[in-house]
């Protein structure tokens, strides 16, 4: 009885947040059309988030095209298959592997951020200060994260493809012994503009989930410097399976 | 000769089965300092959280100047906020911006002026609440007083009608306190702003309020004059501004998590 109990408490929960949840992104995209339009607080978005993650997230991909390499050619070797190497990577990489890792790498980087920042003036009553001026918080503070973190991760996303796939060139030719002439045409020769538009688009989507969740979290963060601890953590994880749900589901779409 | 600024009719607001609010009805008047008081714990930041839209009642009307704003939409509350504002306990200072633009915040945000007009009023209002040069600082630079009085400042920049301070002086020094105490009496002669302060502190609530309401199991159990308050029969103010521990005011605090 005890389980079943548990389950079905499980279940309430779940379904009450999702249900919050929804209404929260209801609400975001809401005020994300209407006036006032400010530019500062955009800009001032742009700069932490595009340009402070912009590092992090292609060293991890310089790493992840690297790494994939080397793994492709040992496995491929056992077969005399190295020459498909650079295709697979390309395939893999721009598919996949780009705009997951960014995504991953992100959610831990601006989502945990975005939640800490928002958490923290809830509890010190900064988000009511912001009603209480007449300010409509959601338009003030999730609008600007929503839109520049999912621009920031379109960029990023296109950015990454190309420093993963120089990653690869670089240990593909030089490491191992893989012809650096037709690397990156044979890396590039299966993909069509369906793929490196399904990238961006994946990218984009990500970047829609880590601001949502890091601000819904942010809002809704209860006991004090604790809660903001906690919430902060809930943010990484929930945009983390997000993000994986919402690949699993975007590659039945797409392909 | 008193004309009603806000009413509060029925107001009722219960968290998870805890009834925090029960049925509360008061009307304030304009220009009037009141005084809300009550133990802590009692629901008198909710009360006024529910009054300025920050929570929404279970039941119970709200009306200012005469219009019901209990369900106004969000453009309707941005409209009303301009004319009241709040204090909050900690200052609530935006602590990404400067003490510049934490002050002139209602003014970008709600006028049209230039930046020369508005160093202007920036520079006023810090005089007004007794700061100066200090546009350039952070709020975590700042002591726990001045914070305050930038607080203050940013809630008096459009001139509202009402504003709401919740403990204004609890944890300051004496004389910082006083120095708030003052500036919140002056802002209210000054500039008419009627006032409805949340506090515990009994001595400087009977020498500048005009009335005091006492706040206790959910219900406004009484609502006086200063000046009748010595003379005043009501038990449960008797035992509240005198501190006593024996009279209908239950000293032990019952927690939900009790066994029943
Ligand atoms: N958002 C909320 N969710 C659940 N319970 C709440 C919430 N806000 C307040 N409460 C509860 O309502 C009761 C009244 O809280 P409130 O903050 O109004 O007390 P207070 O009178 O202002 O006390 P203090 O003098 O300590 O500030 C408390 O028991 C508190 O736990
Ligand atoms: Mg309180």
């Amino acid at each position: 009885m005890i389980i079943v109990n548990l389950i079905y408490q499980f279940f309430i929960v779940l379904f009450r947040e999702i249900g919050n949840f929804s209404l929260f992104i209801l609400e975001t995209f809401k005020w994300t059309f209407r006036r006032p339009f400010r530019k500062k607080l955009f800009v001032e978005q742009m700069e932490k988030i595009g340009i402070e993650t912009l590092p992090v997230a292609l060293i991890t991909s310089a790493f992840i095209g690297m790494i994939f390499i080397v793994q492709l050619y040992y496995s491929l070797k056992e077969f005399s298959l190295e020459s498909v190497c650079p295709g697979s990577l390309g395939l893999s990489l721009i598919r996949e592997l780009a705009p997951v890792l960014a995504g991953l790498v992100m959610a831990g980087r601006v989502g945990a951020a975005i939640t800490a920042e928002i958490g923290t003036m809830k509890v010190t009553d900064q988000i009511d200060a912001l009603s209480i001026l007449g300010v409509n918080p959601i338009q003030y503070l999730s609008v600007p994260r929503l839109v520049t973190t999912a621009l920031a991760m379109l960029g990023i996303v296109i950015l990454a493809n190309f420093v993963g796939l120089y990653g690869g060139y670089f240990v593909g030719s030089f490491v191992l012994n893989l012809n650096p002439r037709s690397f990156i045409s044979d890396a590039l020769k299966d993909l069509v503009m369906k793929d490196f538009f399904a990238s961006t688009l994946k990218g984009f989507i990500f970047g829609i989930i880590i601001a949502l969740v890091g601000c819904w979290k942010g809002f809704n963060v209860r006991g004090g410097s604790k809660g903001v601890g906690k919430a902060t953590m809930e943010s990484v994880v929930t945009a983390m399976i997000l993000i994986l749900g919402a690949d699993y589901v975007l590659n039945l779409v797409i392909w | 000769m008193v004309e009603e600024i806000l009413r509060v009719e029925n107001l009722c607001k219960k968290f998870e089965g805890m009834t925090v609010i029960d049925n509360v009805s008061i009307s304030f008047y304009r220009g009037e300092i009141f005084t809300l008081m009550g133990q802590s714990g009692v629901g008198k930041s909710v009360f006024v959280r529910l009054i300025l839209g920050l929570l929404s009642p279970d039941s119970g009307e709200i009306y200012f100047k005469d219009k019901n704003i209990t369900n106004s939409s969000d453009r309707e509350w941005i409209e009303i906020r301009k004319k009241m504002g709040m204090l909050f306990q900690n200052g609530a200072l935006f602590d990404s911006l400067t003490v510049f633009e934490n002050v002139s915040f209602l003014l970008d945000e709600h006028l049209k002026i230039t930046i020369d007009e508005k160093k202007e009023r920036v520079a006023k209002l810090l005089l007004e609440v007794g700061l100066k040069d200090i546009e350039s600082l952070y709020p975590a630079e700042l002591s726990g007083g001045m914070q305050k009085r930038v607080a203050l400042a940013r809630t008096i920049a459009l001139n509202p009608e009402v504003v709401f301070y919740d403990e204004p002086i609890t944890g300051l020094d004496p004389i910082t306190a006083s120095v708030i105490t003052k500036l919140v009496n002056e802002l209210n002669k000054a500039k008419k702003i009627t006032s409805i302060i949340v506090s515990h502190d009994v001595k400087t609530s009977l020498s500048i309020s005009d009335r005091i309401g006492l706040l206790y199991n959910g219900k406004l159990v009484a609502i006086e004059d200063t000046k009748d308050v010595a003379k005043c029969k009501n038990p449960y103010v008797d035992q509240f501004i005198k501190g006593k521990l024996t009279g209908p005011i239950k000293t032990v605090m019952e927690g939900k998590w009790e066994e029943k």
